[in-house]
């Protein structure tokens, strides 16, 4: 009796703990994370850690590590195995977090650390094969020795981080999310990088195209959705040489797919339109200096932590300074002493979609080539936070893996189960895209700059480059396979060997130019070359606007010096309202009531700037998508998963043909509208959607900063209170400054190359520091909104005094 | 003596080993000199609250950094409610019931357990 009436304390204090011991629900473990000496708390005491003498087991020699005062490090090693392993430990000391989970977003493994709302996202990832391909990108790379030791250094020092970690001191996103960090190895850095071919090849368009084809015929895709814009600058100069014989491609008889409607299109994702980049440099007779001046600014989602990390990286035979992919050992973008280089997207058509015939439901054998073939199964277990385990079997062809596959209603033979192979790029495993990037951290001149680009993959990118040798120079280069006119417009027959992939240009043909006449070489994601290139790329490209006022302002310049480019990357000129503003303006002059007015003044008046407080700018870019919609939603609708005409198109019916049948709103049977109802009718509907969402209107109200609210997220969108909202700046998706609610200039830098030693600019929306508490977490955004640049400190030895100096440390051997 | 005993212990205690060790050092020095059992689930809890919301005070207002405010928000939500008390409240009185509930009862079951065997 006296027994049972003690036993409920101690059975209550053992349920209390265990209670306060677990996650419960989406709150982390209460116990452990709010105790001080254990939980968040211990994570506002880190950043001063930094001892300026540390000693690891790992290193040879003693390395030193410089920081200045915008806390980027400045490595100095002995040799190269310190060098990557350094860069491993001190990235992974401040991005560790984010690092890993880039790796269990490619690999489909999110489910494991934010339970079951991540399954649908995974499985779609785990489907890709992206983490199939990085174990075989993985297994190529172990047979070059070289890389494989920096890969390897890299990892080693990561993990020396990692060994360190006790609870207390682990990132605190691991405290809230309530998990630890894996061992890192050469394939999670492979894992990261295959993030990067997924963000910019991984979208497309062939679904919706198809659904296109199947509802209006060939002659309308023609007309709307044409080969080639009406305006354009593209990326090489027209007019340069293609001084080589091309590789014979052939085209098969049947080229069009058969028309019937595919309902797989809502998985695959359109291409981004803020996804994207510019980059430029200018030759010696172009700038105060007489030497190159080059500049870039990749456009990606905008997060927090930043997707890139500066540093300097000095070891004999390398000493470079820009932004390192957290994951991934080396520089990406920046400069060395010699040369600067720099990478936008290409975009080309690099993932297309087979039409799988099965012989039958086991899906074991498709027919290709006249014969029946036998599918590869793999079944993927996706484990979820609460330990449940789901299995789903993925069926992989020739081509590449079955994305979906359905049961089509109208199908003609419906016991013959269909789906869709993959053929992507992105499952590419020869080459080293790494060692490319390594190649060109160690470059000194043109000859170097091509060797390193002869064995890039994926994703695609325009490298630019420059040299103090008075060289400038762009490559659109990357594996681009060999295709017949529009092989990839729609989705492909997978039965048919004519249609497969026929091989890939060679290196040497990729379009490329060398100190044009024009003293310019730039790129903004628009076509590569004109139609004279004797290959077929894409049918579509960015939209030309970027491109044709960098270009613009770029051969107006004279002269120039950093400080010019760096006003370039900040224009807010919109191109598009110079192209159609002319032709609607009068339009709503004629027929706009007195609610539209004063509006319609502010767009007169307008200087055409997308600059943060302007009113006009808010009704303009809001305008055009209303207008976008009025004009094609009745015949593109979203719902049936097509796709609309692209801005070039829109904009040529605006301008050039206002008697075109496509104004007409087809849902309504007996009217026929016409382009003054419809212009003036999207007028009113975006004065009308702007007061209900931002009140009436006025400078306060409307300020395009406002309307636009760029927001630059933690990469888990929940944690609200590490992101930052509604940042003051201007900009806009077809503007150079491009930025967008959730995209935009991920990194700026410009380089003035020089005989003796460079002068560097740069910064990031973010800070260099992943942690949310700390000072450099997200320094750098205001400035960064501004337009600004910080001077980069590109140290010429270890023992240089440089100004804004934070403090040194030694990384010494551990006996 | 028993209040500063368990804060000091506890103290030693969290710093070497998980936070579950502060009611386990609470549960055994009751169990030795707790003299009833209301004083054990007492002075345990209070020793507990003592300890751990001093040390996040002194965390809080000596750390150069915050992150009180960010984790408050992130644990108020969307719930407007709770986005009106202030950061250091909220997790001050999460604080308060994580430390003084285990650490009382563990008290608190030191002296049961005692009880139990004498």
């Amino acid at each position: 009796m006296k027994f049972l009436k003690y036993l409920w304390s101690p059975l209550a204090a053992i349920a209390l703990i265990y209670f306060f011991n677990k996650p419960l629900g989406s709150l982390p473990p209460l116990g452990k994370f709010f105790s001080p000496f254990h939980g968040f708390l211990q994570n506002t005491t880190q950043e001063e850690d930094l001892s300026e003498e540390i000693f690891l087991k790992g290193v040879s020699e003693p390395v030193k590590v410089v920081y200045d005062s915008n806390y980027v490090p400045h490595v100095f090693a002995a040799n190269e195995d310190d060098l990557y392993f350094t860069q491993g430990y001190l990235v992974a000391k401040d991005r560790l977090w984010q690092m890993e989970f880039y790796t269990l977003v490619s690999s489909g493994r999110l489910t494991e650390v934010v339970g079951e709302t991540a399954f649908e996202f995974d499985r779609y990832n785990r489907r890709l094969g992206m983490a199939r391909a990085a174990e075989e990108i993985a297994e190529n790379q172990k047979k070059d020795e070289k890389t494989w030791r920096i890969l390897t250094s890299y990892a080693a020092g990561v993990n020396a981080y990692i060994s360190q970690l006790r609870y207390k001191n682990l990132p605190v996103e691991y405290k809230i999310l309530g998990y630890e960090p894996e061992e890192w190895t050469p394939l999670k850095t492979i894992l990261m990088l295959m993030n990067m071919r997924q963000t910019l090849n991984g979208h497309s368009n062939d679904f919706r195209l198809t659904n296109v084809l199947a509802k209006y015929g060939i002659d309308t895709v023609n007309d709307l959705f044409p080969d080639y814009p009406s305006v354009e600058s593209p990326i090489i100069p027209s007019g340069t040489p293609w001084n080589f014989t091309p590789e014979k491609v052939k085209t098969p008889e049947v080229t069009l797919p058969p028309i019937q409607k595919e309902l797989l299109s809502h998985y695959i994702s359109r291409p981004d339109p803020g996804i994207g980049s510019n980059n430029w440099a200018i030759s010696g007779n172009k700038s105060a200096t007489g030497l190159p001046i080059l500049a870039n600014d990749p456009h990606l989602g905008l997060s927090l932590p930043s997707i890139w990390y500066q540093m300097q990286l000095s070891a004999p035979g390398v000493n470079v300074y820009g932004v390192a992919l957290p994951g991934c050992p080396g520089i990406v973008i920046g400069f060395n002493k010699d040369v600067a280089w720099g990478v936008t997207n290409v975009g080309s058509d690099v993932m297309d979609f087979y039409r799988i015939q099965f012989k039958d439901n086991t899906k074991k054998e498709y027919w290709h080539d006249n014969q029946w073939k036998p599918t590869k199964t793999y079944i993927e277990e996706f484990r979820f936070k609460n330990g449940k385990v789901l299995r789903d079997t993925l069926i992989y062809t020739h081509h590449g893996p079955v994305v979906y596959n359905e049961q089509r209603e109208e199908n003609y033979s419906k016991n013959t189960p269909v789906g869709h192979a993959m053929k992507w790029i992105a499952h590419y495993s020869e080459g080293s895209d790494l060692n490319t990037f390594l190649a060109l951290n160690r470059a000194r001149n043109y000859d170097d700059y091509r060797k390193a680009l002869s064995i890039y993959s994926a994703p695609a990118q325009n490298f630019v480059f420059a040299s103090n040798e008075n060289d400038i120079s762009i490559t659109v280069n990357g594996k681009l396979p060999l295709k017949w006119k529009n092989q990839g417009k729609f989705t492909l027959d997978g039965t048919n060997p004519e249609h497969d992939w026929q091989g890939y240009i060679p290196f040497e043909q990729n379009p490329t130019v060398k100190n044009p006449p024009r003293g310019f070489v730039s790129s903004a994601n628009q076509f590569s070359t004109d139609p004279s290139y004797p290959y077929y790329l894409d049918w579509q490209f960015a939209p030309a606007y970027r491109g044709l006022r960098i270009n613009d302002r770029l051969t107006r310049l004279t002269h120039a010096t950093a400080d010019s480019l760096r006003d370039i990357q900040n224009d807010n000129y919109n191109l598009v309202a110079e192209r159609i503003l002319p032709s609607v303006i009068p339009v709503l002059e004629k027929h706009a009531g007195s609610d539209m007015k004063q509006a319609l003044k502010l767009l007169k008046e307008w200087d055409r700037q997308n600059t943060a407080t302007s009113v006009a700018a808010s009704i303009f870019e809001n305008w055009t998508w209303e207008l976008h919609k009025w004009i094609w939603e009745d015949e593109f609708p979203e719902e049936e998963n097509l796709t609309s005409p692209f801005n070039d198109r829109t904009a040529q019916l605006i301008t050039g043909e206002p008697g075109s049948k496509w104004f007409d709103n087809t849902l309504t049977a007996d009217t026929i509208e016409t382009f003054d109802y419809i212009v003036t009718g999207s007028f009113k509907a975006t004065l009308d959607t702007l007061s209900k969402y931002h009140g009436s209107m006025s400078e306060e109200n409307w300020a395009w900063y406002k309307v636009k609210n760029t927001g630059i997220n933690h990469l888990v969108p929940a944690f609200k209170s590490f992101s930052r909202s509604t940042i003051k700046n201007g900009g806009g998706s077809q503007i150079v400054n491009a930025t967008t609610s959730r995209t935009g200039p991920s990194w700026r830098m410009v380089v003035e190359l020089d005989k003796e030693w460079p002068r560097a600019y740069g910064l990031y929306p973010g800070g260099q520091s992943g942690r949310p508490s700390s000072k450099y977490y997200e320094n750098m955004i205001d400035d960064w909104a501004q337009g600004k640049l910080n001077p980069l400190i590109f140290m010429k030895t270890k023992d240089e005094k440089i100004n804004k100096h934070l403090k040194n440390v030694i990384i010494n051997p551990k006996k | 003596m028993l209040y500063f005993l368990i804060i000091i212990l506890g103290a030693i205690a969290s710093l070497v080993g998980p936070w579950w060790l502060l009611p386990l050092v609470a549960c055994l020095i009751c169990a030795l000199k707790a003299r009833s059992a209301k004083q054990a689930f007492v002075v345990s809890s209070l020793a507990a609250v003592t300890l751990w919301t001093g040390y996040s005070l002194i965390l809080v207002f000596s750390g150069k950094e915050n992150l009180v405010d960010k984790i408050g928000a992130l644990f108020a939500g969307s719930s407007a409610w709770l986005s009106n008390i202030p950061s250091l409240a909220l997790i001050l009185t999460i604080v308060t019931l994580v430390a003084g509930l285990t650490t009382g009862f563990a008290g608190l079951a030191g002296k049961h357990l005692r009880m139990m065997f004498s």
